[in-house]
């Protein structure tokens, strides 16, 4: 028989569009499959945008963190209108007078419908550094008006604008959550890895060790290490600690996925087939093993974010983790710790809904990931 | 090992006493509790430019002889030795990788599944070139040649290099794994199950071309495979495997025409014949239960519980390999017994 005769026939032509299909690398693949996962786009989306808000905190907020009003205090959030007099108007909000409620003493506050205050763009504000390097005033919003403030989501007994330390709480408290996830990363890949490349007694003693951790009840344990810090320290480096000590946590679901990836790619005909055309455990491994499981890792460590926010929210929130004057969105929970102050002023609540908001986004990113992880299931 | 004899001039790869033992680790501290002897005391030659086929049940050790050769496991005992392009003769049986990596460009092997066995994450010029990178003599621009060389030499458009493989049916990814057994000019190549996964238009098609390329670079081959009517069609020689042993070796004529073994008449017995005037009524061999387990082999010859034929002789004593007009044979009764195979 001739080699003309059995070849398969040759494909004809393939349209450029299925080429491109199949010339595609396997991120792009990735991001098509990711794509289709609308609620985990519009949860990237939403992190995005409260990403660059935590960032650019300081120019975005109408105030400084720490600026605090005592004739504004609990006043509840203003409200952005655009009806004035049955008129269209440009976004404003009203002057508040404060008065006190003749019987308890209660401070309250009455909108006056004659006192409008546009709002305006780029105005002069408080001082403050631009990243903490450039001096400057300007803030993206405020009103002009020396007396009064616009407080979008209301201030605290201080009279501190809470919209203004969420965001820098945003900086605290998400950062917190990847530096965490970054330590918890290079404990689960290095003890997952060696766990499931070598397998055997390693496995077996990184394996007993991490079901040790998890079953230590998490509250207790934190508190145990929370009480070691001591409290006189600089809150920069509790913050870093409290981070380590999350991660000391956090990093045995991830070690799992390594594991449970090294065992399965070890037995891949693919592997195998490289180490008999005489590859090294080196190449082996950083060419072959470690592109298949970076995607899965990503999910993993997008899907550990979640737990390490909670755990800073959780730990100053009961005052073992970060304390004022650090600004996070536990400390600010703190605040909404009695019942008086949440029934006066229910929007002390607030830095809880950004949690809630930020785990779920997590949590739909990190599905949206881990489902777009493999595009090549068969 | 020194008392072996010297490898024939037409041998390629001569196979003496291979075993496998696998050890069954069990509980907290992996004691170990037992082994399954994977592949048990088999001896066999691969003469040049021959292809010989080894046949068995799922489960009897044949995947295992071909990881073995290739050396992707370490022998538990045995010799293999392999004639090198240069016609030396080298043990592959105690190298480790560095000492291997020269050899393993001269003996490759094909896998059963075209899905797992290429990496997804690659694009075909990385993927057959790969073991040219590994061996590193050739610089970029030669690799990328090669490739569409090797890409044409199995019936694919050279213009795919940049393509990943899941462009491609299980047939196409069949012939990029042979491109890529291919890519360093090997003599020997191992093909596992390598057709048994396309459905047979395809599977024919690729056979073919492997017979082509074997015509061309005068490769030798070793396949593996449980289909008997493939085996016939390409195979000079076959080696028949149970649980772990060879129970029967000769050539493929010879052994089609009449097996000595009871185990092989029972294989051949369920060959599908298309040809009615070689059909015979009747002879349907159907074998009662399992393929023996090698942790746990029955006493004797381990095909005694299925055998029609076995005495007490067979479920005491382990018959020995013996030669019997030209074929090995592993039966105590290979003489008295009349077996049928497949007619003329």
């Amino acid at each position: 028989m001739t080699l003309e005769a059995t070849a398969a026939p040759v494909e004809p032509e393939t349209a450029s569009r299925e080429e491109d299909l199949y010339t595609a690398k396997p991120w792009t693949l990735i991001w098509w499959r990711f794509r289709k996962h609308k609620l985990a786009v519009a949860s990237l989306i939403f992190m995005i945008v409260l990403g660059i808000m935590a960032i650019f905190a300081d120019f975005i907020s109408p105030y400084t963190p720490f600026s605090f009003s005592k004739l504004n205090t609990f006043a509840p959030p203003s409200v952005v209108r655009v009806i004035h007099d049955g008129s269209l108007h440009r976004p404003f909000i009203y002057a508040v007078k404060r008065k006190r409620d003749p019987e308890t003493a209660r401070v309250l506050y009455e909108e006056d419908k004659t006192k409008v205050l546009p709002i305006e763009f780029f105005v002069k504000g408080q001082d403050y550094k631009f990243l903490g390097l450039v001096p400057t005033q300007m803030h993206l919003f405020g009103v002009s008006d020396r007396k009064q403030q616009i407080n979008l989501l209301g201030t605290d007994s201080l009279g501190r604008d809470l919209f203004t330390r969420l965001l820098y709480g945003a900086r605290v408290t998400l950062s917190a959550g990847l530096i965490g996830v970054a330590f918890s990363f290079v404990l689960g890949l290095a003890l997952g890895s060696i766990a499931g490349y070598y397998g055997g007694w390693w496995d077996s003693g990184i394996q007993r060790l991490m079901e040790f951790i998890r079953s230590v009840p998490t509250i207790p344990l934190w508190m145990g290490l929370a009480a070691a810090l001591p409290v006189a320290w600089d809150p920069l480096f509790v913050y870093v600690l409290i981070t380590i000590i999350l991660s000391l946590i956090g990093w045995t679901h991830l070690a799992r996925v390594v594991r449970g990836r090294f065992l399965s790619l070890r037995t891949e005909d693919y592997v195998l087939a490289s180490r008999l055309c005489g590859a090294s455990e080196y190449r082996i491994v950083t060419k072959h093993m470690l592109p298949a499981m970076t995607s899965y890792i990503i999910a993993a460590m997008t899907l550990a974010v979640p737990e390490m926010i909670l755990g800073e929210t959780a730990l100053s929130f009961l005052g073992l983790g970060l304390r004022p004057p650090v600004v996070s969105w536990g400390v600010l929970l703190q605040d909404a710790q009695n019942l008086r102050s949440i029934s006066l002023a229910p929007w002390l609540l607030s830095p809880g809904i950004a949690v809630v908001l930020v785990v779920l986004a997590f949590n739909f990113l990190g599905d949206g990931l881990r489902d777009a992880a493999d595009p090549y299931g068969h | 090992m020194s008392d072996m004899t010297p490898v024939p001039d037409d041998v390629l790869l001569s196979v003496n006493g291979l075993k496998k033992y696998f050890p069954i680790n069990h509980g907290w501290l992996q004691r170990q509790v037992g082994e399954v002897k994977a592949v048990d005391d088999v001896t066999f030659d691969i003469k040049k430019g021959e292809t010989f086929g080894l046949v068995g049940e799922s489960g009897s050790g044949k995947s295992t002889v071909a990881r073995l050769i290739l050396r992707a496991y370490t022998l538990t005992d045995g010799s293999i030795r392999f004639r090198r392009a240069d016609d030396s003769i080298t043990e592959l049986g105690g190298l480790d990788e560095k000492q291997l990596r020269p050899i393993r460009s001269e003996m490759q092997m094909i896998f059963q599944d075209p899905y797992s066995s290429l990496d997804p994450r690659m694009r075909l010029l990385d993927l057959i070139g790969e073991p040219l990178v590994i061996q590193g003599k050739l610089t970029k621009d030669e690799i990328r040649d090669r490739v569409q060389e090797l890409l044409g030499l199995v019936g694919l458009r050279p213009e795919y290099v940049m393509r990943y493989p899941h462009a491609f049916s299980g047939g196409q990814r069949q012939r990029i794994g042979i491109a890529r057994a291919l890519a360093l000019n090997p003599s020997f190549i191992a093909a596992d199950e390598a057709v048994s996964a396309l459905d047979v238009s395809v599977a024919a098609q690729n056979i073919n071309l492997l017979q082509d390329l074997q015509e061309k670079f005068g490769l030798t081959y070793m396949f593996i495979t449980h289909d008997l009517g493939m085996v016939e069609h390409i195979s000079d020689r076959i080696g028949v495997m149970y649980v772990g042993r060879m129970v029967e070796l000769g050539d493929t004529a010879e052994i089609f025409r009449k097996p000595l073994h009871p185990y092989t008449e029972a294989l051949l017995s369920a060959v599908p014949q298309p040809d009615p005037r070689r059909r015979k009524e009747g002879k349907r061999i159907i074998l009662k239960g399992e393929i023996a387990d090698p942790a746990n082999p029955p006493s004797g010859c381990a095909f005694n519980p299925r055998c029609p034929y076995a005495t007490d002789l067979c479920r005491t004593t382990i018959p020995a390999l013996r030669e019997i007009s030209g074929r090995q044979v592993r039966c105590h009764h290979a003489e008295e017994l009349d077996l049928t195979g497949v007619g003329e």
